[in-house]
């Protein structure tokens, strides 16, 4: 019979092994307690922090640990990478580190024709490729000084609306996703596949519709595909239901996301958050309604907006919005009149000069471009403001005292899209 | 409206926090270049309920000297539109605690949105042209492709 | 009784066929008469050279019916690339269903969406570490040439510059049926062992050249 060693504490032999460790290395044998750790544990070539809020995150206490959820993850936002200062599983501080999709665009837009720059904008928030394109026209036709026809308008808010279905159904898809559901974001992509098909019919492209253009749209929409749409539409809505049923009452899904991640009202608009997000916190500012463009002055809806700040809320704000845009979708179609789809403007517009500022609702947020032109063929500057990018500095404040599990629940009911957010 | 650099912060406090002026909402902070010996300008986009447009407040900085005042006291969402003005232009905003590169690398040592930043013509002019094989055409002999593997 | 072949005719003949060259199945003198005897074609060189026996035309086989991808998505091909793996245009069929989050359990490597400079290193590290045999798929014109970035100051102007491509997918983004179509012609580069990596041959560690400056 053998006796059994004396168990001894697990913490005291991690941190022998780990006083071993640091002295075969050259360092002191304890990390002292806020100690810059520099950036060798995520991967990084050491250097010294440049800014107060890097050194902020990048130097751990007792017990701290960096942890890189690197540019390539499974949680399908795009590239981005968080390093994350955890204690155990608990997450402290969170550093994101962007620009690993940066193309760009900007510059290239400076350097391309006014029509030319609707094909750069498209891959920006690649979920909603109409609004990006929207804003643009708008403050081009601003530049220029004209207005599109009436038809176009409609044109324009039917694939505006059609757009923001299939990117609030993605988002649901992707919450579940993210929180390792895998059901949930295959009803969400047969959606998607309908809806794109339907916007394929227009534009001729399934993701990056080319289909804005300065005074107008491009292609006309005829009678076939009013009645393909409203097949579309009887079957829509079940659609959604079949995926809300897995998810809003679902025990794992409500204790997983309800009283995370709070965001209140004040802090989200000092953060910049806008859209779906922002209107879950109470917030009720949707530039559709606050500053009318297209014809939305003419169409009924209110603004909806859920009392709790949190991921639940955010959720049920974005599939309340999708159930609103399928209402604007039938209103549009009944009140769709006649006409020409695109103003006579030249192949190379050159307006005035000035400078023009449009803002849109899109999937995200407020999306806005703000252009400026010199008389020339290109534009002179061309800036726009991404609402993913904004609303992303909402996640170092709402993080910390969470499990690092939750973040992805947390980011994922943002919905940022890294095109957009790199540019 | 247009104001002198220096002055932005006490004018968007008094935009935001005035009763009847109201404007509670940044939208939108960009930088432009107005070229090689011209000023720099910081544009920042406010809304407010009471008024029917977006008021846009432009700052001049000037190219010598690009420093500013940061808003991130008023709003602390414009963390991230400070870091991309600093990355792209160059406009150091005094104050913001995080004043890091955003989009570029850290180590990136130029402005790309500046107008004296020019997009090269043509990608062959670029540093790395000629690493692609399909452009080296003295590449496609196997014999020598064995040796390079 | 032999099955009588029509012989071609190679005069410019109106009335006769075009003819359809498929330039991995040609030989040497259709190249030579196209011109592109002197392209890089895949395959082994001299020593490496094996003569493939049953059991390996098998694993060959197998190997191309389960090409596990390395979920790369780094942009708006990523989104078309999930849509190929989802419900509608299914490439579970094709035994490519489990998209692997870490690079250890990988065999493709779909590079999907824009490549840029910062994200270049991040992606030559997760060639390095899928282990051998690998392929890699360059889906979108973003990573064939560029594609529409063209003249941008940080996007690296195709994959091809960091690693060699076996297949390259054209569109923007290509549509679901147009990878489907690129994942099939690299089931068939597997089964022939014509892939780009000289693969089936362990070399230890891998390091790969290349330039820190890949605009």
């Amino acid at each position: 019979m053998t006796t059994e060693p004396q168990i001894r504490d697990p913490l005291e032999i991690e941190r022998s092994e780990e006083a071993r460790l640091r002295t075969a290395a050259g360092l002191p044998p304890v990390a002292r307690s806020g100690e810059f750790a520099g950036f060798e544990s995520v991967g990084l070539p050491d250097r010294p922090p440049q800014t107060d809020r890097e050194r902020e995150v990048y130097t751990l206490d007792e017990g701290e640990m960096l942890v890189n959820m690197g540019p390539q993850h499974p949680a399908t936002h795009g590239v981005m990478r968080l390093v994350i200062k955890v204690r155990g599983e608990i997450v402290v501080d969170i550093d994101p580190v962007l620009g690993y999709l940066h193309r760009g665009i900007e510059k290239l837009c400076e350097n391309a024709t006014y029509t030319t720059v609707m094909t750069y904008v498209d891959p920006m928030d690649y979920l909603s490729a109409m609004h990006n394109e929207h804003a643009p026209a708008i403050a081009f036709e601003k530049l220029y000084g004209i207005k599109a026809p009436r038809r176009a308008e409609y044109i324009r808010a039917l694939v505006v609306e059609l757009n923001r279905v299939f990117s609030h159904g993605l988002m649901m898809g992707f919450q579940a996703l993210d929180m390792g559901g895998l059901t949930p974001i295959l009803m969400s992509f047969i959606n998607r596949d309908e809806v794109v098909d339907l916007l394929s019919a227009i534009s001729g492209q399934r993701m990056l519709f080319n289909f804005f253009r300065v005074g107008g749209v491009n292609f006309d929409v005829n009678d076939e595909f009013i009645s393909r749409l409203s097949t579309w539409r009887a079957g829509v809505l079940k659609n959604v239901e079949m995926n809300e049923r897995i998810l809003t009452d679902n025990e794992i899904f409500r204790g997983r996301t309800i009283g995370m991640g709070v965001l209140s009202g004040k802090e989200a608009i000092s953060l910049g958050v806008t859209g779906p997000s922002l209107r879950a916190s109470g917030v009720p500012f949707d530039v559709r309604k606050a500053h009318p463009y297209c014809i939305y002055p003419e169409l009924e809806f209110d603004v909806i907006t859920q009392p709790g700040g949190d991921v639940y809320s955010r959720y049920l704000q974005r599939v309340a919005e999708l159930k609103q845009s399928i209402h604007l979708i039938d209103q549009i179609v009944d009140k769709m009149p006649h006409g020409p789809v695109q103003a006579q403007v030249p192949g190379i517009i050159r307006p005035r000069p000035g400078r023009a500022y449009a803002a849109v609702e899109s999937p995200r947020g407020l999306y806005s471009v703000y252009a400026i032109s010199d008389g020339g063929p290109n534009p002179y500057r061309f800036r726009m403001r991404d609402p993913s990018f904004i609303s992303l500095q909402a996640i170092p404040k709402l993080m910390p005292g969470r499990l690092i599990a939750d973040t992805m629940a947390v980011m994922a009911s943002f919905d940022p899209v890294m095109g957009g957010v790199d540019k | 409206m247009t104001i002198e650099g220096d002055q932005n912060v006490p004018v968007l406090w008094r935009l935001r926090d005035d009763a009847e002026l109201g404007f509670w909402f940044l939208a939108d902070a960009a930088a432009v270049d107005y070229g090689v010996g011209e000023h720099l300008e910081v544009v920042y986009h406010l809304y407010s309920d009471r008024h029917p447009s977006w008021l846009r407040v432009r700052a001049r900085v000037d190219r010598s000297n690009p420093h500013l005042p940061t808003i991130t006291g008023l709003w602390e969402g414009a963390t991230f539109h400070e870091r991309e003005m600093y990355d792209m232009m160059g406009i150091v905003f005094d104050g913001n605690r995080d004043l890091r590169r955003i989009f570029m690398s850290p180590d990136y040592r130029s402005f790309p949105q500046r107008k004296d930043f020019l997009l090269p013509d043509d990608a062959s002019d670029s540093p790395a042209a000629g690493v692609n094989p399909l452009e080296r055409p003295e590449t496609w002999d196997l014999a020598r492709l064995e040796g390079e593997r | 009784m032999a099955l009588e072949v029509p012989e071609r005719t190679g005069t410019g003949d109106d009335t006769a066929e075009p003819r359809i060259v498929i330039p991995d199945q040609a030989d040497q003198e259709l190249l030579r008469e196209f011109g592109m005897d002197q392209h890089p074609q895949g395959g082994f060189h001299g020593l490496l050279e094996v003569i493939p026996t049953r059991a390996d035309w098998i694993l060959d086989l197998i190997r191309a019916n389960s090409l596990w991808p390395l979920l790369s998505g780094l942009s708006c091909c990523a989104i078309e690339m999930m849509s190929t793996a989802t419900s509608k245009n299914d490439i579970d069929r094709f035994g490519m269903f489990p998209m692997r989050a870490s690079p250890r359990q990988a065999d493709v490597l779909i590079v999907a969406g824009t490549l840029t400079t910062k994200m270049a290193g991040p992606l030559v590290r997760l060639w390095e570490q899928m282990p051998e045999p690998k392929w890699c798929v360059a889906m979108g014109t973003c990573t064939t040439s560029g594609g529409r970035f063209k003249r941008s100051y940080s996007v690296v102007q195709g994959v091809d510059r960091l690693m060699p491509v076996d297949v390259y997918v054209p569109g923007c983004p290509p549509r679901p049926e147009g990878l489907i179509h690129g994942m099939m012609r690299l089931q068939e580069l597997v089964k022939q062992r014509r892939g780009e990596w000289p693969t089936f041959v362990d070399r230890g560690p891998q390091r790969i050249d290349w330039e820190g400056d890949v605009r």
